[in-house]
């Protein structure tokens, strides 16, 4: 099996003008195709800047981060938007979809960035998975909180990549929604050999996962 | 007291991290205060300095004047009037300065005139009675390339230029545009040998007395006037006429003024909506611990008021700061020379009405507030709340207009048009939004579609920014029409000269000329002069001391050139009645066509009886038709016709249209016209159609600054409205780097967005001027309806191009957060 995603020995320190907080130290990490992972960890144990660093939206004080056997240390802030457009999909607390798209338009997003201006047939068939084939028109704010996750699941998903990066996916939702969702979850993970990331304090969502890797104070246990 | 520091307060807290963002939005009102003040202390001064220099506008206390060569009779007459000082003539004449004529005004007077206020010139105090020569409106100087110092033919003499004129007391200088003035003493006007045969000179006297006595002798000598055929002229009826000018400079300055509060009002009421969506929770909180729904209102109602406050004091002073500019902008329309005093209450006047109209705008919001519970807030528009924003705003016109009829109509008219903007930049959102765009760029596609979803606030922001392009899309249509003159003018089958003050012995002798020059004879028009008498029994000069009536002063003044004719002329169209071409001689009562503009002005209908002086002989005569006139054909066009068989003895001269190949052969023939016959003036129509442009292009000028205000309006609340939704759009932005997005196509897909806003307000503006300028043409500029093609293709372009860049400022923020921050709202 190939890593998706490698970290080694990554630093993460915010220097402002009074002082200087280290958010990531040392941390090694690493994540195999299709596997799923737990990053768990009281508030302020650096969850955040680990998520950030594994996008490419941070770049690390020191160490490397291997994103499907591409150093994003290396890359231009145009080859990581390339890279983060076909190899990452990100689910979110709160969703995050595009209030003014529709649910069809939002799954479609990530295809239209990459310059595919053919995926409707894959965007209509991904909501259908998620079962919401009866929901293509509908605005984000005339949708349930579980059925908006669903959506971002499917834009998640369209791209097919190699590592989905779910902050808290469960935490907006009610008891039954979020058991739901986290059977989706996992069943994608299944059928599509997704690794998957996970950062959550649901302890239940936590044991479901293949590992789980607890961050604390910025370093790694 | 208490309870009111806690709710100031309260109300400073609310302002917390979104101060510059209010602040931004609520500027609008700045800019409607700077126009609403600007316009009032320019008003105010105006009427002010015409009300001060009423005696210097006449120059006289009482002109009479006559259009024929005064007879020992009627010098004694006149003599017999108390106060004469002195007498003018005036008439127009061509002159000539190398290859090039001009038509011009020749204005010769003796010492004492003006009797008040005086010519100013440049150099100052030339005195042209002592020292021979002319003075000469600017125009003429530079179309003749002449400066002061060099020699001017008029008629047969040659003067020396002494000075450039600037003000004449009572005229406005944009008449010089058409035919520049010429002042000279009128003892040097017998050199010039052009008051011979045929001239049609007008003879003034001015009379020097106080306003009764001035009164008096029109109302116990009216009778003996009317008889000597003289025109009368006094302070009070140039003031009326001059204050009917002021009105409407005032009315149209107005207009401009409550457009822009009305955008100003949206921007405050957008800042207001803004903070109350943005205070949502907090509003919920404070009426959870307790907080009676009046308090928190008045929280916020303090909040707004005090930015109204703010912004309405800036945007007073720049208005006053703005008012000294008018006097230059509207130079040529004004009939006095204008310095605005700064008012401090005129200033106090902008700032209450800045204030109200914050407050006013604030209702549709906080409306929101007042009936909000611990639970929710609803921001549905409250049919109430909307009724008192309406009905606060005609409150205002009729505040701004000073009457009630024209305020409520001009109000009515301002919020129709901007609902229907809205609307219908609504429906060009929705139409685009429905386009099939699938290979579209992926920034093209995102703005279409997020604009035509965004909700009510793209709706006013595109109504906003669509107000201020289509009022001078506008202006640039009303320029268009006119240019189309040009064209017409240039039509091989058209005139291009007309010629007139021709004598009926010229008559053939001119036309042997022409055919010698190869310019074809097009149409030989007699003129007969006349004046009214009675109108449906009511004695004119009756009419003239009515104060009820509403018949303009003008056109029972005025002497009407009228002609006869068998058939109808090319430009003439009859609405109403029958047309008579002909009648046999002794026929009692007359059958007239009066022209549709001013049988409306006289109140005249289809059998309306009217008598008309025909140089002393009294002719009786009834409507029998009313005619439409294509006035905008530049060839004799009369307001009364006469058929045949009726004014073929009277004393009459002639016009005649001819043709000519070009501008250059155009200024030939009428050098030899002129020498041969000096009596006769040639107007080439096409160089005077060039003249009505120069006029135009300086209306263009004014209505284009007042346009550019409520443009500015709009593109503030643009500013503030990128600024209020740069949280969601932050968001967006954010979320589209997190999928994969290049910066480039972030950044373009919101700037396309702020240009879609652009374009639909652009596409709006463009149907509206389409169906505006269709109603401006046809009803008010009487000219073919030309859709300003350019401009509009301009404004598809530009108005995008503008507003991306406004919204690119006002966002470039969004590009420099990180994306799982924002998304995490750590914002």
């Amino acid at each position: 099996m190939k890593n998706t995603l490698e970290l080694h020995q990554v630093s993460k320190v915010f220097q402002s003008a009074e002082s200087s907080v280290t958010a990531l130290l040392n941390v090694s990490f690493e994540l195999q195709e299709g596997e799923s992972c737990a990053l768990v960890g009281p508030s302020g144990s650096g969850k955040s800047t680990f998520l950030n660093l594994c996008a490419g939206l941070e770049q690390p004080t020191s160490g490397r981060v291997i994103l499907s056997g591409r150093d994003l240390n290396n890359l231009s802030e145009d080859e990581l938007s390339t890279v983060r457009n076909r190899e990452l999909g990100f689910i979110f607390q709160s969703f995050q979809l595009l209030a003014p798209l529709t649910a069809l338009e939002n799954v479609l997003l990530p295809a239209e960035l990459g310059g595919d201006y053919s995926a409707e047939p894959r965007a209509r068939e991904w909501l259908k998975r998620v079962g919401l084939s009866n929901r293509l028109t509908h605005l984000p704010s005339e949708l349930s909180g579980g059925e908006q996750q669903r959506v971002a699941i499917a834009r998640a998903f369209i791209n097919r990549p190699g590592l989905i990066i779910a902050d808290e996916p469960t935490g907006n939702l009610d008891f039954e929604t979020a058991q739901s969702i986290r059977k989706l979850l996992f069943d994608l993970n299944r059928e599509e050999g997704t690794a998957l990331l996970i950062a959550t304090h649901d302890a239940t969502l936590a044991e479901q996962t293949g590992r789980q890797v607890t961050l604390r104070g910025g370093q790694s246990e | 007291m208490n309870r009111l520091r806690f709710l100031l307060t309260a109300a400073y807290r609310q302002t917390r991290r979104i101060r510059f963002r209010l602040l931004l939005c609520s500027f609008a009102i700045a800019v409607s205060v700077a126009a609403v003040t600007g316009i009032s202390l320019f008003r105010t001064a105006l009427t002010n300095e015409i009300e001060l220099q009423s005696k210097t506008l006449l120059g006289a206390d009482l002109i009479l004047t006559t259009r024929e060569k005064p007879t020992d009779g009627l010098r004694s007459f006149l003599s017999g009037i108390p106060g004469l000082v002195g007498e003018g003539v005036q008439f127009l004449t061509m002159i000539s300065s190398g290859d090039d004529l001009k038509l011009v005004q020749v204005r010769a007077i003796d010492p004492g005139f003006p009797i008040y206020g005086e010519l100013e010139t440049e150099p100052g105090k030339i005195d042209f009675h002592n020292q021979r020569g002319v003075i000469v409106d600017e125009p003429l100087l530079l179309q003749f390339q002449l400066k002061v110092g060099d020699q001017l033919k008029i008629g047969a003499a040659e003067f020396p230029i002494l000075g450039k004129l600037l003000q004449v007391p009572g005229e406005v200088a944009g008449y010089a545009l058409v035919a520049p003035r010429v002042y000279l003493s009128r003892s040097a006007l017998q050199e010039t040998a052009l008051l011979g045969f045929g001239s049609q000179a007008r003879y003034r006297f001015f009379y020097r007395g106080s306003e009764e006595s001035v009164q008096r002798i029109v109302q116990e000598r009216r009778g003996e006037l009317q008889e000597q055929r003289l025109e009368v002229d006094t302070v009070s009826m140039r003031r009326e006429s001059i204050a009917k000018t002021v009105e409407r400079v005032s009315r149209f300055l107005s207009l401009s003024a409550l457009i822009t509060a009305l955008l100003g009002g949206i921007g405050i009421g957008s800042a207001t909506l803004l903070l109350v969506r943005a205070k949502e929770g907090d509003i919920r909180i404070l009426r959870l611990v307790g907080g009676k729904r009046w308090e928190v209102t008045v929280i916020f109602l303090l909040l707004v008021g005090s930015l109204g406050l703010v912004s309405s004091v800036a945007g007073a002073l720049i208005g006053a700061a703005i008012s000294q500019l008018f006097p230059k902008v509207f130079e040529s329309f004004l009939p006095v020379k204008l310095t605005v005093p700064i008012s401090l209450f005129e200033i106090l006047k902008g700032v209450l009405v800045g204030v109200a109209l914050s407050l006013l705008a604030a209702i549709i919001p906080l409306a929101s507030v007042f009936r909000s519970s611990p639970l929710r807030i609803s921001f549905s528009v409250s049919p109430v709340a909307l009724l008192l924003t309406i009905v606060g705003f005609l409150l205002l016109s009729v505040l701004q207009y000073g009457e009630i009829r024209i305020g409520l109509l001009i109000g009515g008219g301002i919020i129709l048009s901007f609902f229907i903007l809205v609307l219908l930049s609504r429906v060009t959102a929705r139409l685009l939004g429905a386009l099939p765009l699938r290979t579209a760029p992926f920034p093209i596609r995102y703005g279409i579609r997020t604009l035509s979803r965004r909700g009510g606030s793209s709706g006013l922001l595109t109504g906003a920014i669509g107000c201020g392009v289509t009022l001078l899309l506008l202006v640039s249509l009303s320029q268009r029409s006119i240019q189309g003159e040009i064209a017409l003018a240039s039509d091989e089958s058209r005139p291009s000269q007309v010629l007139f003050d021709i004598q009926r012995e010229q008559l053939s002798p001119l036309v042997k000329l022409l055919e010698r020059e190869g310019a074809p004879v097009f149409e030989t028009t007699p003129i007969v002069t006349m004046r009214l008498r009675t109108l449906k029994g009511r004695s004119v000069a009756d009419l003239l001391t009515d104060k009820t009536t509403t018949i303009p002063l003008w056109s029972l003044k005025r002497e009407y050139r009228s002609t006869y004719r068998g058939e109808l002329g090319s430009s003439e169209r009859i609405v109403e009645g029958e047309w008579v071409g002909e009648v046999t001689g002794g026929t009692p009562v007359i059958p007239l066509s009066i022209e549709k503009g001013i049988a409306n002005d006289l109140g005249l209908a289809l059998g309306d009886e009217l008598s008309i002086d025909l140089q002393g002989v009294l002719l009786q005569g009834v409507v029998r038709s009313i005619r439409e006139v294509d006035w905008r054909r530049l060839q004799p066009n009369f307001f009364i016709l006469f058929p045949k068989g009726v004014l073929e003895e009277a004393p009459q001269f002639f016009a005649l249209t001819t043709r000519t190949g070009d501008l250059a052969s155009g200024v030939k023939l009428q050098q030899k016209v002129v020498r041969e016959f000096p009596n006769i003036s040639v107007v080439d129509l096409r160089s005077a159609v060039q003249s009505l442009q120069a006029v135009l292009s300086k209306i263009g000028f004014a209505v284009n600054f007042m346009g550019a205000f409520t443009l500015l309006a709009g593109v503030i609340i643009l500013a503030g409205s990128a600024l209020n939704g740069a949280a969601a759009r932050m968001k967006e932005a954010a979320l589209l780097k997190l999928l994969g997005g290049r910066k480039r196509s972030v950044q373009g897909a919101l700037l396309m967005e702020f240009s879609m806003i652009g374009f639909v307000s652009a596409v709006t503006a463009a149907g509206l001027t389409g169906v505006a300028g269709l109603l401006l043409s046809r009803y008010l500029l009487n000219t073919e309806f030309i859709y300003p093609v350019t401009s509009v293709l301009w404004a598809l372009v530009g108005t995008p191009l503008l507003t991306a860049f406004i919204g690119g400022i006002f966002t470039t923020s969004l590009y420099k957060k990180s994306a799982l921050d924002a998304l995490r709202g750590e914002l």
